[in-house]
């Protein structure tokens, strides 16, 4: 079977104008098919994000700024008082504690598998880190719930006595166990595999001639990836890592299986205990009367908001990155 | 793509072969710990429909009970599957009320606004089917039947009794050791109808320790712990965690291996949740002419564990659909008749008879 | 000259032999140091053998080789353990969930369903969980392919101008959506607005909200892939732009496609968090998915693991088993499928 030659690959080609009525008439219907059913996905999703706001509004309207600044969930009680400052704070630092377990070690792996090990290695170490990816949340969630939390304890337990100074690992009941540490140890799981891999394509895009002149010049291989790599690879490390925070945010039922819930407002990640936007969602909205559905779906809107915030940030950082790659060369 | 066309086919062939029904609900392989005594009023299997589908939701304080009614049921109305799922009694009510259910469970019966909800209070059956008790359970492997006055309990729940080598726990538990491992409470995070059934205990039993009112479904803000959702969480979370102490239906701790404190009742004894407990403490209770009771949760009887509940079926009159009608109607008085038999081997307190005869004639029998 | 710059081009390295010796010498002291002194315990030897060996032997790289090579191999190292701790965790959560689900696993438990099993019952299955997740992901897809398909056949071919951009912004937009917020839109929109109740096909329809970015970023990307010249002789033999798309470039794009496709199903199948808002789940089988709440394979293993009943957990695992099985195979056949595509080096 010959392979097709990429001569000129992509780019849009027109047929000639003088093509017969027939073909133009299917063109037509085509064409019509196309756009209207993108059109009408197009429109469909903005009358569910204008309904979303619609239902989400009595909500806001109640709560007003306290929706900001409230910490607990008692939207259908006879005085409601909901918030999701300790929702937002519980999700920001989960996600936050999780990339900075899972960057150093993603990066790390990433550059393991394009610098230093040989090809095939490289390769399957490549496909492995994947599986990562491939492993669905609601596993993760029953194995940090069984494996991992009871045998995090001990862990907790010295961090605790030991650095206890330190206050984000300040635990005066010396109670371990479902904790924000531990969710975020999930978390890091569930986010490395993207980073690892977006951060293995941001290194395989250095043009090796730059490599190359490192070694010539007798750099050891670190030094090589110190000069050539990393300073080019910044901005889609960067992407990465926005790309995993992504994924921490939304991240639902590992987090529902693994924390307890708590609604407060601290940085004590030993102390179990915490709560985040998603899992919330999850588990409340089989109960929610109709200011408790607007609630949830406020806060949901909420997390889409700074979800899409981190995305969108992403896709400009790493548009940089092509930019300036193609401009060194 | 051509050597992968006969993998995809025989994949596609495998799903069908799922699809097209090599599975079973027949579940019944296991002979039930209970079979149904003669004598007592059965209801004729006669009455039932032949193929209807009842969804139900709500308290997961029934739940153990309602597992085995649903299975129990399968024999005397073959034709009609009933499914529960619990999810906490707030949200059986929610359910209910959007209609995305069939009937709801719940540990409190509706108020004035949920009932309003649901087009004005005559349009839903609401009758108590069962009762039982809210056991307080701990893990300690060191202690077996641990003590607990109501004063201590609140401590503990309100975080003012943060250690099990509290003077007031010693004081309950003259000659026991108790560890000095600190108290990891775990409460309901759902909207519960068990939960307020013990917080209204704890107001009732303690009212200066436990401060935080009114009458809610929602755990009060402001008290130590962590929140699992359902009974069946709140148990997992006591079971993860040494010196943990929590609060749930009493099949719970009891399938989990976990100890259920002996609570101290108004009479000064020191009461087991059992069937007997319970049965104890509905005497004392007063009976509404709507058929919701008023729980004592001081009574006089020496023999009454105190944190009892009767639990409620709630069902629409008519839902627009004859046959589920029919189906829900010969249900519930199936549970009303054969399945309080089935009560004291689950831990769960048979109603009293009297209850149970205005119960019937307001499902319609 | 420095000393180090000497050395390295004297090439004085440190060969393989005497790195093991070293490293090996290091993990003996940490032994006779946990043997002697009152240290105890399995984590803390690992961690103290582990530093005291690659201690030893970059001590010994350093006394051969300079300070520069120093650097190198202690990167190196750090490479190494970041590596070993990807893959000791993949392989915590694999092996443990296999070791714990083939136990529970039985023929059982892929006939029969959750219908009557009481909470002391160790019978029960997932097979009404299996039979959901089939139904509601073969929906999903269906919904999801020829819609994804089409969108990015307009923005390759046909898409012009603000259209064009807002629904490339659109689709960008969805990629990031939280699965729990897709859940919202079909729980809020078609569930209690439109009054259509918990359904598989409430399901798949937030399913295949997640899954149609992913199909039209994969089969846009193909698409651009195919070469102009392939599109060009085919308008030449005077063949019309729609039959050019369907009978020349899909084909030929079709092998990637199929890749994002699988990836796509893999991804949706282990999604529970929109499940939980639109299935809501059910205990019988319930063969039919427009109607009434259904359950599937997340959502059994959801919520079975939150119990506190050591059998309800064993079943938990044993579907965990089920799922992780068939992404993973999934995941493989879209790999293997990729490997047949001829637009891709």
């Amino acid at each position: 079977m010959q392979t097709i030659e990429k001569s000129t690959a992509g780019g849009r080609s027109e047929p000639p104008a003088d093509r017969p009525p027939a073909g133009q008439r299917g063109d037509r219907i085509f064409a019509g098919l196309t756009t209207g059913v993108s059109v009408a996905i197009l429109a469909l999703l903005v009358v569910m994000m204008l309904f979303l706001f619609g239902k989400a509004w009595p909500a806001l309207h109640k709560a007003g700024l306290a929706f900001f600044t409230e910490r607990q969930w008692f939207p259908d009680a006879p005085k409601p008082r909901f918030g999701v400052e300790a929702l937002v704070w519980g999700t920001v630092v989960s996600s936050v504690l999780a990339l900075l377990i899972a960057v150093p070690v993603a990066v790390a792996s990433a550059l393991y598998v394009t610098e230093y090990a040989r090809p095939v290695v490289g390769r399957w170490v490549g496909y492995l880190v994947d599986v990562l990816a491939a492993v669905p949340s609601v596993v993760y969630g029953l194995w940090g719930l069984y494996f991992l939390v009871p045998r995090m304890v001990g862990f907790q337990r010295w961090l605790g006595q030991h650095l206890g100074f330190i206050p984000i690992f300040h635990n005066p009941e010396n109670l371990y166990g479902r904790s924000i540490l531990a969710a975020s140890v999930v978390l890091a799981l569930m986010v490395l595999p993207i980073v690892a891999a977006v951060s293995r394509e941001v290194f395989r895009q250095v043009p090796r001639e730059m490599r190359e002149a490192a070694l010539a010049l007798g750099a050891t291989r670190w030094e090589t990836v110190r000069m050539s790599v990393l300073p080019q690879s910044r901005s889609g490390i960067i992407g990465a890592v926005i790309l995993g925070l992504g994924r921490a945010l939304g991240e639902t039922i590992a987090v529902a299986l693994v924390l307890a819930v708590t609604f407060d407002v601290n940085i004590r990640i030993l102390r179990p205990g915490g709560n985040t936007v998603a899992a919330n969602i999850a588990t409340k909205f089989g109960e929610a009367g109709v200011v408790g559905r607007s609630a949830l779906i406020a806060s949901g809107l909420v997390l889409f908001l700074i979800t899409l915030l981190a995305t969108a940030g992403a896709r400009s950082v790493v548009r940089r990155t092509g930019r300036a790659a193609t401009g060194l060369a | 793509m051509k050597r992968s066309f006969p993998l995809m086919c025989a994949s596609a062939l495998a799903v069908a072969l799922v699809a097209g029904g090599c599975g079973t609900d027949n579940n019944t392989s296991t002979p039930s710990s209970q079979a149904t005594t003669p004598g007592a009023a059965t209801v004729p299997s006669a009455g039932a429909s032949d193929k209807a589908t009842l969804s139900g939701a709500g308290s997961t304080f029934v739940a153990t009970i309602a597992s085995e009614w649903i299975k129990q049921y399968k024999s005397a109305a073959p034709g009609v599957t009933v499914n529960y799922t619990a999810v906490g009694s707030g949200a059986g009510i929610q359910q209910l009320t959007s209609k995305t259910v069939d009937f709801g469970g719940s540990d409190a019966p509706l108020n004035a606004d949920q009932a309003a909800a649901t087009g004005g209070a005559g349009n839903v059956v609401q009758v108590p089917w069962i009762a039982g008790g809210v056991a307080v359970e701990y893990n300690l492997s060191s202690v077996k039947n641990l003590k607990l006055s109501p004063a201590t309990v609140a401590g503990i729940f309100a975080g003012k009794i943060t250690k099990w080598d509290d003077a007031a726990i010693k004081a309950d538990n003259a000659g026991t050791s108790l560890p000095s491992t600190g108290i990891q409470v775990a409460f309901r995070s759902d909207s519960s109808g068990t939960t307020q059934v013990f917080t209204d205990y704890l107001r009732a039993a303690a009212p200066d320790v436990w401060t935080y009112g009114p009458s809610s479904k929602d755990w009060p803000s402001g008290t130590p712990g962590t929140g699992s959702k359902g009974s069946d969480g709140v148990t997992a979370a006591v079971k993860q965690a040494e010196g943990s102490i929590g609060y749930s239906e009493v099949s719970y701790p009891k399938q989990a291996g976990l100890g259920t404190a002996l609570i101290k009742n108004k009479g000064g004894q020191f009461v087991a949740p059992t069937a007997a407990g319970v049965s104890a403490a509905l005497t004392g209770a007063t009976v509404n002419p709507d058929l919701t009771l008023k729980l004592n949760y001081l009574p006089d009887d020496p023999a009454a564990y105190p944190i009892s509940t009767t639990t409620y079926l709630m069902y629409y009159k008519s839902s627009g659909d004859v046959n589920k009608d029919a189906a829900i109607k010969h249900f519930a008085a199936w549970v009303l008749t054969d399945g309080q038999k089935l009560a004291e081997g689950l831990d769960y307190a048979p109603m009293p008879q009297s209850i149970l005869s205005k119960a019937m004639s307001t499902v319609g029998t | 000259m420095s000393v180090d710059q000497a050395v390295l081009l004297q090439g004085r390295r440190l060969d393989r032999p005497r790195a093991i010796g070293t490293s090996a010498a290091g993990l003996a002291v940490a032994l006779v140091l946990f043997a002697v002194t009152p240290l105890q315990g399995r984590a803390d030897f690992v961690v103290v053998g582990y530093l005291f060996a690659v201690g030893a032997y970059l001590l010994a790289a350093a006394r051969t080789e300079g300070r520069r090579s120093v650097v190198d191999r202690l990167v190196g190292v750090l490479m190494v353990t970041a590596v070993a701790v990807c893959l000791m965790g993949l392989g915590a959560v694999l092996v443990y969930t296999a070791a714990r689900g083939v136990k529970a696993m039985s023929g059982d438990f892929f006939t029969h369903s959750m219908a009557g099993v009481g909470p002391r019952d160790t019978n029960g299955g997932a097979y009404h969980s299996i039979l959901g997740t089939l139904e509601q992901v073969l929906l999903a897809t269906l919904i999801s392919v020829p819609t994804g398909l089409l969108v990015a056949v307009y923005l390759t071919e046909y898409g012009r101008g603000w259209i064009a951009a807002a629904v490339r912004a659109l689709i960008d937009m969805m990629v990031g959506i939280p699965s729990i917020v897709a859940g919202l839109f079909v729980f809020a929109f078609w569930v209690l607005a439109l009054h259509q109740g918990f359904s598989g096909l409430a399901a798949a329809i937030a399913l295949s909200i997640i899954m149609l970015p992913i199909i039209v970023r994969s089969a846009e990307e193909m698409i651009k892939l195919v070469p102009a010249n392939l599109r060009e002789a085919s308008y030449a033999l005077g063949i019309p732009r729609w039959r050019t798309v369907l009978r020349v470039v899909l084909p030929t794009a079709s092998a990637g496609i199929t890749t994002g496709v699988m990836l796509a199903i893999a991804r949706v199948t282990g999604e529970t968090a929109p499940l939980l808002l639109t299935a809501f789940g059910f205990d019988s089988i319930h063969r039919d998915p427009f109607h009434g709440p259904q359950s599937s394979l997340p959502l059994f293993v959801f919520s079975q693991a939150g119990s506190a009943f050591t059998t309800a957990v064993n079943r938990a695992w044993a579907g965990a088993l089920t799922l992780i099985v068939v992404v993973l195979l999934l995941t493989v056949a879209a790999r293997l499928v990729t490997r047949r595509n001829r637009l891709v080096a």
